[in-house]
């Protein structure tokens, strides 16, 4: 019988991250998928016969997959020097290589332009590919790092004392085990690169551009819905097709039985300690500048633009003055973590169990798909999706101010089940039994055994969600309402009306957006969890 | 062909894991290093392969291995656990070194037709077998062989431990084996040497350490 009830209250709990991710994603997104399909195949056929079409598909794909690979080759030595080595310094060079990973992208945009103002450099192809870089280097590290971490060196060992060289221990024990890792981790920069939207679109214009920023100016500049809607299904199976690379990759990845520890820095390692001190500099430099043009007004030192953030700009570029678009983005995106966590807590739980029945645990698997899914679809089609479907009731959301939320928290639930789930599933089940055994009831074990151990790993997500619902710029640029835009919103309002103080105020306005991001990832970091940017 | 240790230490941080040890291995000679766990032994067995920075001297014929690296050393160490590399299979893993034939060191140890099995499928001995065809393969100067029995059971144990010592007489290879079983160290060595708290207490032949044990010697044989 008490099985029975606990089957019961599974089930119902299971139906609200189901429900949430069905009614604000599925749904949008079936939607749009149909709209593309309205007559048959004949609008594909149509939209892929525009030179346009292929153009930005070869562009979205070649920039993604050289981004990609320049990420793969610096990331590896990096990860090396930061988790296989140890030095002082190292927790601040490590800081340094993750944050360009949390950055709000319109900020990155405004900062590549600010650094390379006045260059052949400004709006070219090399700017783009510079930034996606910039963003995601630290994924490699991150990943890579992390499961470099936990190789077992004897392997290498065995290797050496067999009379292998340093190369062909590297490539035949070393890189053959980090292969899985790697694969995950280039398959997830691919996906970050070939759907980027803000910092292509602030720094591209339309001469580059992505899919992604093809699919938004389809939409808002074009009206032309069903070619938005072919190329949205176009990303969406390249992206599902690229998520399941990763994740037989990740099923793949080699048993390991204990972990290294970290050794001493050796005259051979300076070359990789090198390149990772370039790095960290040249990862900064674009944030350094945006630091300095920001105080800075036609050459003097001031704190003019800062001053200005008060205002509504030049030429009545904004209809609310920068400090309440930063009010908006912080109550919008705490609403988002609030549901984020809530979801992603209720679902890590029920996907930590093990079901005793094949069916259940296939079950579970599939929901576990289910909730990835946001990370690859693209923001705007998210965005997008919303705008086409929540306009009738029951659902008549359009007009709301909920929706801006709801879409952040959509996209910030995969990173809080992903950081929340490996801890509740390593919890080792005999003590839930103890606690059982001692007197305490199912929800009072879940309370003080599970959230009880998982405490610094939901804390560290809320801050990442928190951080990510702050800079979201490509479902919110769709949705927010323009009496009450969001910061990102704002900045990228700032730069589309030059003249007078637009521009200095955005750079301003971009300062005090990552100052805030930076604030908050930084005492999530104090945390010690790896959270951030490990896939 | 004599491998010669001269006052070598091993210094972890404040500890001394290997503290002033001399000793020499003739050429085709086999040495056991017998001590309980947390002796150093393994520790010492790793600064001979060059994975550990030493103080004090090391030689092989005379030249001194301080500044060659552990994959030129032509030392093959063979570890507990195999330390198989799990994404090659049986062949894969004894041809490793690309020298010496497969299928001939695979019948030596036993395990003939074994080239294309996964390792992760075979049985611990089974493994601990094709981990010592993959050392051997090496045709080393030198084989360290770090526990090589320890994860199996009692019986197969005693069983290997006879293999090895024959492998180890038809190969004419000089080896060093680093155990805390004095049964296994009686079957396999040539000569001895108990070592405890990072010292070496006492060498000799198992039946001159048990007919004349010093008191430390003696208690750890369980003689006293």
């Amino acid at each position: 019988m008490a099985g029975g009830v606990v089957r019961y209250r599974t089930a119902l709990a299971a139906l609200v991250p189901l429900a949430f991710v069905g009614i604000f994603f599925a749904w949008p997104v079936a939607n749009m998928i149909g709209l593309g399909f309205a007559d048959g195949l004949g609008g594909f056929a149509e939209v892929f016969a525009r030179p346009r079409t292929g153009r930005i598909i070869a562009l979205t794909i070649g920039q993604a997959a050289l981004a990609t690979v320049i990420c793969v080759a610096l990331g590896l030595p990096i990860a090396h020097v930061l988790y296989r080595l140890r030095f002082r310094g190292q927790r601040l060079l490590r800081a340094l290589v993750i944050v360009p990973f949390v950055m709000p992208t319109v900020v990155v945009g405004i900062a590549f332009r600010t650094l390379f103002r006045g260059t052949p450099l400004d709006g070219s192809f090399l700017a783009i590919l510079l930034a996606l870089v910039f963003f995601n280097v630290a994924v490699v590290v991150r990943t890579v790092g992390s499961s470099w971490e936990a190789l077992d060196p004897r392997q290498e060992e065995a290797a050496a004392a067999l009379g292998a060289s340093p190369v062909r221990v590297f490539v035949t024990v070393t890189l053959r085990r980090l292969l899985p890792s790697l694969v995950s981790a280039a398959s997830v920069v691919f996906l970050f690169c070939s759907t980027a939207f803000g910092v292509v679109l602030v720094l591209g214009g339309t001469m580059f551009g992505t899919i992604e920023t093809e699919i938004w100016l389809l939409t808002t500049q074009f009206l032309d819905l069903r070619a938005a809607s072919v190329l949205s299904v176009t990303q969406l199976v390249v992206v599902v097709a690229l998520l399941a690379i990763a994740a037989r990759a990740r099923g793949r990845s080699l048993a390991q039985k204990r972990a290294a520890r970290p050794r001493p820095i050796r005259r051979a390692d300076a070359p990789a300690i090198t390149l990772t001190l370039l790095t960290a500099v040249a990862l900064m430099a674009p944030i350094a500048t945006l630091v300095l043009r920001s105080l800075q007004v036609d050459g003097q030192l001031s704190l003019h633009n800062y001053a200005a953030l008060g205002t509504t700009g030049s030429r009545n570029a904004l209809v609310v003055p920068v400090w309440v678009a930063l009010g908006n983005s912080l109550a919008m995106a705490a609403a988002a973590t609030g549901i984020a966590v809530a979801i992603g807590l209720l679902a890590s739980i029920l996907l930590s169990r093990t079901p005793r029945s094949a069916w259940g645990r296939r079950a579970l698997e599939v929901f576990d798909g289910v909730l990835m899914l946001p990370l690859g679809v693209s923001a705007v089609t998210v965005g997008f999706g919303f705008l086409i479907t929540l306009n009738t009731p029951p659902f008549d959301l359009r007009s709301s101010v909920v929706l801006v939320p709801i879409a952040q928290a959509l996209i910030a639930l995969p990173l809080v089940v992903r950081s929340v789930l490996p801890v509740l599933r390593s919890v080792d089940s005999r003590m839930r039994e103890s606690a059982a055994v001692l007197g305490a009831s199912p929800l009072r074990v879940l309370a003080t055994v599970d959230l009880g151990l998982a405490r610094r790993p939901i804390l560290a997500a809320t801050g990442f969600a928190f951080a990510v619902a702050l800079g979201e710029f490509g479902a919110t640029t769709f949705l927010s309402r323009a009496s009450q835009p969001t910061l990102p919103v704002v900045i990228y309002r700032l730069i589309g009306v030059p003249g007078g103080d637009n521009f200095g105020m955005a750079l301003a306005a971009s300062v005090v957006l990552a100052a805030v991001t930076v604030a908050v990832i930084a005492s999530v970091e104090r945390l010690h969890s790896n959270a951030v940017g490990a896939f | 062909m004599t491998l010669e240790l001269d006052h070598v230490s091993v210094r972890f941080g404040a500890k001394l894991a290997v503290d002033d040890v001399s000793l020499e291995v003739a050429g085709g000679e086999v040495l056991c290093v017998l001590g309980p766990s947390g002796s150093g032994k393994s520790t010492l067995l790793r600064a001979i392969a060059g994975l550990e920075i030493s103080t004090g001297s090391i030689t092989w014929a005379g030249e001194n291995l301080g500044r060659v690296p552990v994959h030129k050393r032509g030392f093959a160490l063979m570890f507990q656990d195999g330390q198989l590399f799990t994404h090659l299979d049986v062949a894969g893993n004894v041809g490793y070194s690309k020298m010496g034939n497969v299928a001939e060191l695979l019948e030596l140890v036993g395990l003939a037709g074994f080239e294309k099995r996964r390792v992760t499928d075979l049985s611990g001995g089974e493994q601990q077998r094709v981990a010592l065809a993959r050392a051997l393969a090496a045709q080393p100067r030198l084989l360290l062989l770090d526990e090589p029995l320890s994860s199996l059971d009692r019986e197969l144990r005693e069983r290997l431990a006879v293999d090895l010592r024959s492998i180890l007489r038809e190969t004419r290879t000089t080896a060093i084996m680093v155990t805390h079983d004095q049964t296994e160290a009686a079957v396999v060595a040539d000569r001895v040497a108990i070592m405890d708290e990072g010292r070496m207490l006492q060498m000799g032949t198992m039946a001159q350490l048990r007919s004349r044990p010093t008191d430390r010697v003696a208690r750890f044989l369980g003689l006293a």
